[in-house]
């Protein structure tokens, strides 16, 4: 039998299976995950352009220094946000936003089929003690 | 150059071997250290309960042992095999919505 591997074996496995998956989910409906962020704040409320790039900003990787406007643009064009004073989602915007929803929540529960709930509450609390054992704060 | 005086610990090669071995010793302590210290308060059963779901978690996304020995750790197996047919293809901004796509359903 083999030997157990590290619990950082699984860790990096899963974190990057699911980034994995989301990205080609995105990818697969034509969304950039930025597009996917932007909807995701306009689902909630109108916004500027500046406070979209604020709300954003903590997913955004390093090296990605670009505005939100170019991928609002898109997102205008094809009719789901609208743009006055604030960017705006509109229906059809929210329509497509709550499928892709959806579907993102449908694969979060495969992810986790045949996890008890108990079993999965018991696993986030033991990964939130482990990155704040290593010094993550809110 | 070699003189008659010199020895094994005065070339460079040999410090710098020994540097890189240090390196990997050091790396290897160190990750070895953060494991303890992120375990810290979690009991043997909790932590079991954590590793088991993890891995249940990265089969449901589609690994297997087969997988990584072929393709390496972490890379090449990702969920494209664990795509639904027929899930809401291209309807995104670069392939906008056809106007009944309100109506169409995931299966559809």
């Amino acid at each position: 039998m083999a030997s157990p591997r590290p619990i950082g074996f699984w860790l990096k496995l899963v974190d990057r299976m699911i980034d994995e998956q989301f990205a080609s989910t995105l990818e697969e409906h034509g969304v950039t995950r930025r597009q996917w962020q932007l909807l995701n704040v306009l689902s909630r409320e109108p916004a500027t352009v500046e406070q979209l790039d604020a709300a954003v900003a903590p997913f955004l990787s390093g090296e990605s220094d670009d505005t939100s406007a170019e991928h609002l643009a898109e997102l205008v064009d094809s009719g789901w946000v609208s743009v006055g004073a604030q960017y705006e989602i509109t229906e059809r915007g929210r329509t497509a936003f709550d499928k892709l929803e959806a579907v993102v929540a449908a694969q979060r529960t495969i992810v986790t089929e045949g996890v008890t709930p108990d079993q999965y509450e018991q696993t986030v609390r033991v990964l939130e003690r482990m990155a704040r054992n290593l010094g993550w704060s809110d | 150059m070699t003189t008659p005086t010199e020895t094994r610990t005065n070339r460079p090669n040999f410090w710098l071997r020994a540097i890189e071995v240090r390196k990997h010793e050091l790396t290897r302590e160190y990750r070895k250290s953060l494991g303890s210290a992120a375990r810290e308060g979690v009991s043997d059963e909790d932590y079991a309960t954590t590793m088991a779901t993890l891995e249940k978690m990265a089969r449901n996304l589609g690994w297997d042992e087969s997988q990584q020995h072929e393709r390496g750790f972490g890379r090449g197996f990702g969920p494209r095999g664990h795509r639904h047919p027929g899930m809401l293809r291209g309807h995104g901004p670069r392939h906008p919505f056809a106007d009944q796509a309100p109506t169409e359903t995931p299966e559809s």
